[in-house]
């Protein structure tokens, strides 16, 4: 109970006493800036499945740099890149669905991937589990760099394609008709969920990534009803996550990638059982004050019980 | 009662139109339409197959610009197939259809019951891209066109409302607002007046022929025979042209009892003729619609 009874060191001073700490937060920060505002797209446009295969695609291009010595993001960010060509092109020249090329890709890279490592020997076990899991701790100031300037890509591109976007989930025909170019915008937020995905990829690795690319939005959702609304919502949301991620990582040892998506989605949780509390609270409300006038004589006192007694003897 | 054209309707029973409405958009057109700008849009021996099915066997016909077209037939006779080939959307297996510089298209009831949110504001404004592309804000002046446009459909005090939770017939008026805005010379609508109350049948008449007036050539589809009859040129279409021409010379019993026969015969009891019947049918009702839209507005 310390985040209580001792407010301040429970939630200011990690930050204030440790550097590490504070990197770590700025990324994550940085991080959730970049999967909100995107992750706000692929909830509205349900693609929700193309960025956790995404996610999890980028496997083959990190062991290959990891074998390589080259850098990991370099070859995150070359894998997502892939695998968004590789899904656009059976999405042009096959009739499947959208969701069976993309698990196609998703199985095949993720295989690659652990084909790749498991030529190697053990070694590379530890650094292996940070890109999978995160390393938040472990940031340093080029890596925050690199996350702001993802960030930055993010933000831009989505300020750039907000209409096309916008006109795309609405409909993709009707897109094309009114003088946009729906395929070019799609491919366009596919290199942004790639980007926002190599971005948080060092704060909660690739297994976690899509709780910050999904969790805030979906929770975002929830509470409002425009999207640029839903986008400050949900990046606000997401800071909301990670700080206490962080801190509850800190004070209890438990891993800090894992912890902020476990957050991320308890958030989404708690706001929706909140969100069905309210509604049926205020059912019951309007049920009550629909009853009360024929209550006569119900003031505000304890009405409930009164009310159903006075309900039960008509008189 | 036909909507004339191209001066502005003197008489409008039952409706209530803004005032200068109608001629503001005739005056808007002077300026906008210099003869032969816009050539008329030709299509010749169009055929359209989906695997064995012949949608369209060889169409050829002109869309003068400041005409209307209506296109009939019955269910599966190809109309929307037509429109989305003007419209680009879809590819003729055969024939040709000439250039085409800019193209609205309003699809039949759209099925957004997705309830993404988006606001009837936002749709309206996707009117506009082609003018403002990605980033440019609306001037004063598109906003004032935007305005105008949500009134002349009546949508105007649904802007801020959620598309998705609007009904269906006020979701095609904003589709309606949303084609005006595109200001296009070619403008396709697929069942425009499908499923809307009298009033709003009128006023989406009064607005296509607004349209010709500015000079695009407006081509819509119907099941109205009624609303048919105030098209320039009427296509009758049984998956081939089964008539094209003014509506006095393709409306005729002849032809919808080629188009309709059978079907109409069994509905109706004691009726001369199929056609007439179709014809007496839709006046009742419009009449009987009529009736109640006054009752209603006189309370
Ligand atoms: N994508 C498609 N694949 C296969 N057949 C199709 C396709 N689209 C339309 N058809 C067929 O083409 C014919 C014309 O269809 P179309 O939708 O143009 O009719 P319609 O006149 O618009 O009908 P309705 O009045 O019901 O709207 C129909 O026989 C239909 O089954
Ligand atoms: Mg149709």
């Amino acid at each position: 109970m310390d985040f209580l009874t001792d407010p301040w060191a429970w939630w200011v001073e990690p930050f204030s006493d440790n550097p590490f700490m504070q990197r770590a937060l700025l990324a994550g920060f940085l991080a959730v800036l970049s999967t909100s505002v995107v992750g706000t797209w692929v909830v509205l446009r349900g693609l929700s499945f193309l960025g956790d295969a995404l996610a999890h695609g980028v496997l083959p291009g990190i062991a290959v740099a990891f074998i390589l010595g080259g850098s990991v993001t370099l070859g995150a960010l070359l894998a997502a890149l892939a695998m968004v060509g590789g899904i656009s092109a059976i999405r042009n020249l096959s009739p499947l669905r959208d969701d069976s090329a993309i698990g196609l890709l998703f199985v095949g890279m993720l295989a690659l991937g652990v084909v790749i490592l498991s030529r190697q020997s053990g070694s590379y076990v530890g650094d292996l589990s940070r890109l999978l899991f995160g390393s938040v701790t472990g940031i340093g100031g080029n890596d925050l760099l690199r996350s702001g300037i993802t960030a930055a890509v993010s933000l831009g591109g989505v300020l750039l394609f907000h209409r096309p976007f916008m006109a795309l989930t609405f409909d993709e025909t009707q897109a094309r008709l009114l003088g946009m170019r729906p395929r070019l915008a799609h491919f366009a937020l596919l290199v942004l969920i790639a980007n926002s995905i190599v971005a948080s990829l060092q704060v909660v690795g690739t297994l976690l990534v899509f709780a910050l690319l999904v969790g805030p939005p979906a929770t975002a959702w929830l509470l409002v009803r425009r999207v640029p609304l839903m986008m400050a919502v949900a990046v606000l949301l997401g800071w909301l996550a990670t700080y206490v991620g962080i801190l509850v990582s800190f004070h209890h040892d438990t891993a800090a990638g894992a912890t902020m998506a476990l957050c991320s989605v308890g958030l989404f949780l708690a706001v929706l059982f909140g969100r069905a509390l309210a509604q049926q609270g205020r059912k019951a409300m309007q049920r009550r004050g629909a009853k009360r006038p024929k209550g006569a004589h119900s003031p505000d006192g304890p009405a409930p019980i009164r009310s159903a007694a006075n309900e039960s003897n008509p008189t | 009662m036909k909507f004339p054209r191209p001066s502005p309707p003197a008489s409008n029973a039952g409706v209530k139109v803004r005032a200068g409405t109608v001629s503001e958009v005739r005056e808007d057109a002077g300026v906008r339409v210099r003869a032969g700008a816009v050539p008329e849009v030709r299509a010749e021996k169009l055929c359209v197959e989906f695997g064995v099915v012949r949608a369209l066997e060889n169409l050829s016909f002109a869309l003068r610009p400041g005409s209307l077209t209506a296109v009939i037939g019955p269910n599966g006779s190809g109309k929307t197939t037509l429109l989305m080939v003007l419209a680009g959307l879809l590819q003729p297996s055969s024939g040709s259809i000439g250039r085409r510089s800019s193209v609205a298209y309003m699809p039949h009831q759209n099925g957004h019951g997705a309830p993404i949110p988006l606001i009837v504001a936002e749709v309206l404004v996707m009117g506009l891209y082609r003018r403002l592309g990605n980033y440019r804000r609306m001037s004063a002046a598109e906003r004032e066109r935007l305005t105008l446009a949500a009134e002349r459909l009546e949508v105007a005090d649904l802007m801020r409302r959620q598309f998705s939770e609007i009904s269906s017939g006020q979701r095609q008026r904003v589709l309606m607002a949303q084609t005006l805005l595109q200001q296009a010379d070619l403008v396709l609508l697929d069942e425009p007046i499908t499923g809307l109350d009298l009033a709003s049948r009128r006023r989406i008449m009064d607005v296509m022929s607004a349209e010709c007036g500015r000079g695009a050539a407006v081509v819509f589809s119907t099941h109205h025979l009624d609303e048919a009859r105030h098209g320039d040129q009427v296509l009758m279409l049984d998956n081939r042209l089964v008539a094209k021409g003014p509506p006095e010379d393709v409306l005729t019993k002849e032809n919808l009892e080629t188009l309709y026969g059978e079907r109409v015969i069994h509905g109706a009891p004691d009726c001369d003729h199929p056609a007439d019947r179709l014809l007496v049918l839709d006046e009742h009702a419009h009449g009987r619609r009529l009736e109640t839209a006054q009752q209603t507005t006189l309370q």
